[in-house]
């Protein structure tokens, strides 16, 4: 863990910076902040099941309730792409951005592991 | 007279922390049950003893009435203290702990069933003067009888079907002309779904406020009330923000406090206790009474300055506490947040994995209660709580700053936090009004926090980090021998 004082435009802050299994994890101005170091400077972070990567993957150890795409689908930002259950709750993934379904790679009941592979996305023509 | 040495923890997380504390400060030992999961806790780093009880799923450890007497046997202990969740409100487990000659730290296992069935809990309260809420649940189901009792209890009125849960089976009538409709549907809807057409009634409080009165008997058999406390902030009945005080008027507050003593006292109750009210406007209705030390106990001891968890112990050890009714009197105003490892912009999911640093933000009037600090894993077996952040200061306005305050300061990495969150929440008109009812977080916040983009300012400082943070340590040249200064 390092702890640093930057000075940006003359104004203090106050950093607080660790990196953890290839994240690099940053506390600054009230917020917390994860950054992927593993694949290059030029992905922006985002957190979440759709994680900066083409597909949605298991946000945490659980079981697939029920898939609500099927392969080939379009989908619109916000669209529910399956929903499972872990601690005895019900989380609803849903598509981080318009995207069409590559491919489905779970089906009901399923139990699935931490990071697993669920559905395969196609962004389309990304710059 | 008791008189306990040793007492067994039968709970984890930050209220075995809390418990252990109070122990230790009291002179008496403690001795941690625990499951295979959870050695790499503060609980078990700072309890004098511990047994490991059993596997990580709570029906093997945490649940297992068995092995956490015989944990408890095991060490000596005299008495077991079961924290809330898990045994704590388990008759068969109090009176478990009485046939081993342990003491259990709550009340008669009487009072746990008593008060843990709706029904006659909600029976003994008819004996009082404290108001249920309105309904019917009789045999006679005919229509006409329905109608009459559902014009009597005034409206809105909620048709339920009896066997129906998660919203199926439930119809709301605004009016006496929606009456007939609901009754109809919600008997449709019972057939089909759990095959039964009986119904029951009950008065539709979808506008009101959790407003919950701690109680606490002490062993002369004196039931004292510690003012109140507001939960409205709740998500899927689960609460994420409690105060103290409430937001209720002087008249409601001495009505709803006598009220209170009165239910615990009838049921002769003895150690802490809390009686959940909904509140609409001036009026007030019982909702259940917990027999237990509650999660958010802590706004109520920073608000009229008392310690519930020793008075737990000395009322079980049969000491009566120091208190007199009249002196305890309340000041300013405290605010619990409940820290959760999950992803606020995944609307909640659990996050798990090892804590790899946490820094709290101690200050005047900031307390932490934690479970877990760097190195500690959080895993599914649980609940994913890992702390209690409460502020204490002269008013409700300054321990919201506060509490924003020390939220942004806190820093956890390794695991996401439901901080972002409860700052939004914090800061949200319908909170910081005072107004907020049960519905305040279905209504105001229905789906997951939208992520924002991160500012050109926020850029810079997270490339400048990523560059430091990743340069490879320096090539170090050939070892100078320090022997000689510069060779000749």
């Amino acid at each position: 863990m390092k702890n640093v004082i930057l000075n940006i435009d003359g104004e203090r802050v106050q950093v607080w910076a660790q990196v953890l299994g290839g994240e690099l994890w940053l506390h600054f101005n009230g917020k917390t902040f994860i950054q992927d170091l593993s694949e290059g400077s030029r992905r922006r972070s985002k957190s979440g099941a759709a994680g900066s990567a083409k597909d949605i993957v298991a946000p945490m150890p659980g079981k697939i309730l029920s898939v609500k795409v099927n392969k080939g689908d379009s989908l619109k930002k916000g669209d529910l792409i399956l929903v499972m259950e872990a601690m005895k709750m019900e989380y609803s993934l849903k598509a981080p951005v318009d995207c069409k379904v590559k491919d489905v790679l779970c089906k009901d009941n399923d139990q699935v592991n931490l990071k697993q592979k669920l559905v395969d996305l196609d962004f389309g023509e990304e710059a | 007279m008791n008189n306990i040495e040793k007492i067994a923890i039968a709970n984890r997380g930050e209220v075995a922390v809390r418990i252990i504390r109070a122990c230790q400060e009291m002179g008496i030992a403690t001795v941690l049950l625990h499951s295979e999961a959870d050695e790499n806790t503060v609980a078990y780093r700072l309890s004098d003893e511990v047994v490991c009880i059993g596997g990580a799923p709570i029906a093997n450890s945490y649940m297992n009435i068995e092995k956490v007497i015989d944990g408890a046997k095991a060490a000596g202990a005299d008495a077991i203290h079961p924290g809330f969740g898990f045994l704590s409100e388990n008759a068969e487990f109090a009176q478990a702990c009485i046939d081993n000659k342990l003491i259990f730290i709550g009340p008669t296992p009487e009072a746990i069933s008593l008060f843990g069935d709706k029904i006659s809990a909600k029976n003994l309260v008819k004996t009082t003067e404290c108001p249920v809420i309105p309904g019917y649940n009789g045999e006679d189901q005919t229509e006409e009888t329905l109608l009459k009792e559902m014009d009597r209890i005034g409206y809105p009125v909620m048709v339920k079907a009896a066997g129906g849960g998660g919203g199926r089976g439930l119809k709301v009538a605004h009016n006496s002309s929606e009456a007939k409709m609901a009754v109809e549907s919600a008997r449709r809807e019972g057939i089909n779904a759990f095959g039964s057409d009986r119904l029951f009634l009950e008065k539709y409080l979808g506008n009101s406020k959790h407003i919950e009165v701690q109680i606490f008997g002490d062993c002369t058999g004196k039931v004292f009330h510690l003012f109140e406390r507001e939960c409205s902030v709740q998500r899927r009945h689960q609460k994420v923000i409690e105060e103290s005080l409430g937001n209720i008027s002087p008249e409601l507050r001495a009505k709803i406090h006598k009220s209170a003593v009165s239910v615990a006292e009838k049921a002769k109750y003895l150690g802490a206790g809390t009686v959940e009210f909904l509140v609409e406007g001036e009026n007030y209705y019982f909702l259940e009474m917990n027999t237990r030390l509650q999660v958010e106990h802590p706004v109520s001891e920073m608000v009229m300055g008392i310690d519930l968890v020793k008075s737990q112990i000395m009322a079980a050890n049969d000491q009566s506490v120091f208190w007199n009714q009249n002196d305890l009197t309340p000041h300013g105003h405290a605010i619990e947040c409940r820290l959760y490892a999950e992803d606020p912009y995944l609307g909640g999911v659990p996050s798990v994995g090892k804590i790899g640093f946490c820094k709290w933000p101690y200050g005047p009037g900031r307390r932490f209660e934690v479970g877990f600090e760097e190195g500690d894993v959080i895993t599914t077996n649980y609940d994913s709580m890992i702390a209690k952040i409460i502020v204490h200061d002269e008013s409700r306005p300054r321990a919201i700053k506060k509490m924003i305050q020390t939220l942004k300061e806190t820093v956890v990495f390794g695991l996401k936090t439901n901080i972002p969150y409860l700052l939004e929440i914090l800061q949200h008109e319908g909170f910081v009004s005072g107004e907020m009812t049960t519905q305040f977080l279905a209504n105001n916040f229905p789906k997951a926090l939208e992520k924002e983009e991160d500012s050109e300012k926020e850029l810079l400082i997270i490339n400048a980090l990523k560059k430091q943070m990743s340069a490879k340590p320096q090539q170090q040249g050939e070892l100078k021998n320090p022997w000689y200064e510069e060779s000749k």
